[in-house]
């Protein structure tokens, strides 16, 4: 389990984390979104080790992260920014990987060679983005980590090799329990891989929940009122409503049951919920705390 | 599902890296190459030029070995210090230039291994080069010396300790300055600013405080300033020393002088290691781009670069501008205090864009700004009031150790002093010209707007070498009337009265070789006199009567003569001759010729007489007063040729 207990850090006076608090259970896909400058990669690079904290407490398995080389060989983490050496090969890498990682898998090294099929003696440097992306998959996942931290890790990847790495990341997950903590912008994506999400913003974590517990906790309802009725009652606790003919769209958090039951006392001629999708809930989780699309006329 | 392997199992190598040492090694290696290849060109590539080249066969074998042996030493020395400077900061800066990418630290601090571990592994990787390249350079070196029949391993083990001590310090040190940066260029800044950072500010202090102190004179640095600035220290006491063999005309029994200073330097260089581990451990990762990348290094890089920068260009900006306006000769202190402010201003804001990386920097921290402004004009009051009393200080007698002075009119002499007797006389003449302070600096301020203010000028200059190693310096002018001569307690009388001091006399004359050598070693003596057509000429004169003019100079330096025109009125061109008197001895087992050389006071009536009578003063090359020298000049001048007989008889 990874435990971050109100984590604060800051940079020349500025908190970039303000008391950020979550909980990754073992063997589950965390999804970490917000948006940018929330502090999701200050946050990342505090779990792998990078960062040390002003305050607060990072557990991993129980253990701090700080200096603890035995847990962060456990720990395999790909940053938004791969470093690698100017002069350096994926082999060479490979090398310089393996000596520091107890558990480096050269069979599976070998493996997904011919999943990546990139030449292991090209210079990195010479790589598209895309390709160097793959080759840091590729080494982190040879790792054999118990723990599995990735910044935005599908960013420059095509769709093919988008899917083949998170399929690489969802059979370690169902074969050897890895838990994952993700990191990404495109919450389409992780809404096909996460079990849990945590949305971040101004340094905090301001909620996490299973995905099935967000998705039940907020409602889209496809609304038509009765003739003579043409606004959304004002004591309805709505979040985001809009308008297309009769048709209202309402947006309510609150599961779809108790939503229906308090529309019904308006005798609607129509109500119809609809799930939301994880950028929806994003979008209007955030809209409360005033991160909305503003409707800027230039 | 697999079952995961706890912590404990897993115990990467916490303090050192392998993978990563040999990384570093094939990383860097044309740096490690260029490194190997200077030392191979120095030692072994010398080495068997030396000794097996066409030069080899003009000199015997114990001139080849000891010419070989000292080159050796020489060059690990001198290698070993400027080397170790030079490439011990590009090591530093290659090894720990991950810290400057927020990156490759992000990377490297991910890594299941702790600080200590990587600080360990990349200093590893720089000292084992290190050593490694001057262990292959002193191997193969020891293979040229031996196949020439040459080698001591005495002389190999002695020299090889030298170059690999300086160079484990210079590589210590930069490793320490790189843990106080997060940009790579600022590494050798750092290094190079904290080598010389002692004596720069001593040098520029002592400049200020010569600006506004009267007498004050800049001393040179005192033995700490000069430990703190090891290039200096250790280019100046690493040495080869040996005793030169006349018969085999080479020398022997070489060995390397300053190899304590090279251990202190080593001891201090581990201490920095440590240092630099500690800063290392506190160091965040985030801070790789910044200038400054420890906390509590900020202020002191901000207020660091204000006083330098107040000190260095405030001087420099005052001297520039003020020059120009100043016309009483005097220090101005607001000029000063302006300029030494402004200055300052200017060295802390850019230490503070540099620190913020942005221009915006004038709004905050303007306090911080005023501080250091204020702080560099206190200084320069502090100096100019003499807040620390080093106007009125004198030594004591008891402490001072020996004296170099200067004392000048007319004409002056130098010398040097260890009497204690002696000494306290100076000491007394300093005394009084400090009572004499606010008049000489009244008199300075009229002398520079006039030239016509009647008053006589003098010059003493006192340099103090005191017991406990320490240097104190003053340097005086001072005006006088022809009238003070007479007034026994002024400061022109006495330094009249001790520039005609047997003692003081002797010291100029002899330049610390004492009068029975001398005396028992003359060999000739000549006199020079002007022919009349511009030129000089002289007479030379035997053994016998160089040893009765050294005698008749005895006589009226016992007397007082020989400095009485030193001090004096309008017409001391008539009271000494113009003609040079010089007398050879020989001294020490190389046979070398010293010269006692000294002009002749009209009332020098022993020497004048005894001239005379030996024949060296002759009608046809007479003495001939500096004022007679003075008007056949002028007349020669007009086109009409005058003899110096002439000229003695008009």
């Amino acid at each position: 389990m990874i435990e971050v207990n109100k984590l604060v850090k800051r940079f020349d006076g500025f908190a970039a984390l303000d008391g950020a608090a979550l909980t990754v259970p073992d063997g589950s896909v965390y999804g970490l979104v917000g948006p940018n400058g929330a502090g999701k990669s200050t946050l990342i690079r505090h779990l792998t080790g990078i960062y040390r904290q002003d305050e607060g407490a990072i557990l991993v398995g129980g253990e701090p992260v700080w200096e603890n080389p035995a847990l962060k060989a456990r720990i395999g983490s790909i940053p938004d920014d791969w470093y690698y050496f100017l002069q350096a090969s994926i082999r060479d890498m490979m090398r310089f990987y393996r000596s520091f990682y107890p558990r480096f898998s050269m069979e599976r090294y070998e493996k997904l060679k011919e999943v990546f099929a990139i030449d292991e003696r090209r210079t990195i440097r010479r790589l598209s983005k895309g390709m160097q992306k793959q080759a840091a998959f590729w080494l982190t996942m040879c790792c054999l980590p118990d723990y599995l931290i990735l910044d935005e890790p599908v960013d420059g990847l095509d769709p093919v090799m988008r899917r083949q790495v998170w399929s690489l990341v969802m059979s370690d997950v169902a074969e050897r329990g890895t838990t994952v903590l993700v990191s990404s912008h495109n919450l389409r994506e992780l809404e096909d891989v996460c079990d849990h999400v945590g949305i971040m913003d101004h340094g905090k974590v301001l909620l996490e929940r299973s995905l099935e517990q967000l998705q039940d906790n907020m409602v889209k309802l496809q609304v038509v009122f009765p003739d003579g009725m043409t606004e959304v009652p004002p004591e309805l606790p709505v979040l985001h409503a809009s308008k297309i003919g009769r048709i209202h769209t309402l947006i309510m958090r609150m599961s779809a049951e108790e939503a229906t039951e308090r529309l019904a006392q308006y005798a609607p001629l129509l109500v119809d919920a609809v799930p939301l999708t994880l950028e929806e809930i994003f979008i209007y989780e955030l809209g409360g705390v005033n991160y909305a699309v503003k409707d800027i006329v230039l | 599902m697999q079952s995961k392997t706890s912590s404990s199992e897993l115990r990467p190598h916490a303090c050192f890296n392998a993978g990563l040492f040999r990384r570093d090694l094939s990383r860097f290696w044309p740096l490690w190459a260029v490194y190997a290849a200077v030392w191979l060109l120095a030692l072994p590539m010398t080495q068997f030029a030396q000794l097996f080249g066409n030069s080899a066969q003009h000199f015997t074998a114990p001139q080849l070995a000891g010419n070989a042996i000292q080159s050796m030493m020489s060059i690990s020395c001198d290698l070993g210090v400027w080397g170790g400077a030079i490439f011990g900061c590009m090591f530093a800066m290659a090894l720990f230039s991950y810290l400057c990418s927020p990156r490759a630290v992000g990377m490297m601090h991910a890594f299941p291994i702790r600080r200590e571990g990587l600080f360990w592994t990349n200093f590893l990787s720089g000292a084992v080069v290190l050593l490694a390249g001057q262990v292959l350079a002193f191997g193969l070196t020891a293979v040229m010396q031996g196949a020439a029949g040459i080698l001591v391993w005495k002389y190999l083990l002695e020299s090889l300790a030298a170059a690999a001590g300086t160079m484990f310090f210079f590589y210590s040190f930069a490793c320490f300055c790189a843990m106080f940066t997060g940009q790579i260029l600022a590494i050798p800044v750092f290094f190079a600013a904290l080598n010389v950072l002692a004596a720069g500010v001593n040098y520029l202090v002592q400049n200020l405080l010569s600006q506004f102190l009267y007498g004050y004179s800049a001393s040179g640095s005192p033995a700490w300033v000069i430990w703190l600035t090891p290039v200096w220290k250790l280019n100046r006491t690493l040495g080869v020393d040996g005793p030169w063999n006349d018969e085999i005309q080479t020398y022997e029994k070489l060995s390397i002088s300053g190899l304590s200073a090279v251990a202190v330097y080593a001891a201090a260089g581990a201490a920095l290691m440590i240092l630099a581990l500690v800063i290392y451990r506190r160091r965040r990762s985030e801070a790789a781009g910044d200038t400054v990348t420890v906390c509590w290094a900020k202020p002191l890089f901000r207020f660091g670069c204000g006083l330098c920068c107040g000190l260095s260009l405030g001087q420099l900006l005052y001297e520039l501008l003020w020059t120009e306006f100043r016309s009483s000769g005097q220090s101005s202190l607001p000029a000063a205090a302006a300029c030494m402010a402004l200055a300052g201003l200017v060295g802390y804001y850019a230490a503070e864009m540099l620190l913020r990386k942005s221009f915006r920097v004038f709004r905050t921290g303007w306090k911080c700004a005023a501080a250091v402004a204020a702080l560099l004009i206190l200084l320069t009051v502090g100096i100019r009031v003499d807040a620390a009393g080093v106007e009125n200080w004198v030594p004591s007698a008891d402490s001072v150790a020996s004296l170099d002075f200067s004392i000048s009119g007319n004409s002056g002499l130098s010398g040097t002093l260890t009497d204690p007797e002696s000494i306290r006389k100076f000491l007394s003449v300093h005394q009084t010209l400090i009572g004499e302070k606010t008049i000489q600096r009244q008199r300075g301020m009229e002398n520079s707007l006039s030239e016509d203010t009647g008053y006589e000028y003098g010059y003493l200059s006192l340099n103090y070498t005191m017991k406990n190693g320490g240097c104190v310096s003053r340097n005086y002018s001072f005006y006088y009337t022809p009238e003070e001569l007479q007034n026994p307690n002024s400061a022109a009388a006495r330094a009249a009265a001790l520039a005609s001091e047997p003692d003081v006399q002797w010291a100029g004359l002899l330049n610390g070789t004492d009068q029975k050598t001398v005396e028992q070693n003359l060999t000739a003596g000549e006199m020079s006199w002007y022919d009349g057509q511009g030129n000089y000429q002289s007479t030379g004169f035997d053994q016998k009567t160089a040893c009765t003019v050294f005698a008749a100079l005895k006589k009226d330096v016992k007397a007082g003569r020989m400095g009485s025109y030193y001090f004096g009125g309008g017409n001391w061109q008539e009271e000494v001759y113009a003609n040079n008197v010089s007398l050879y001895y020989s001294t020490g087992e190389d046979g070398r010729i010293n010269t006692v050389s000294f002009q002749i006071p009209t009332d020098c009536t022993d020497l004048v007489d005894l001239l005379k009578k030996s024949g060296v003063d002759t009608p046809a090359h007479p003495l001939i007063t500096q004022a007679q020298l003075d008007k056949l000049n002028d007349t020669g001048k007009d086109g009409t040729a005058l003899s110096a007989t002439a000229a003695v008889k008009g």
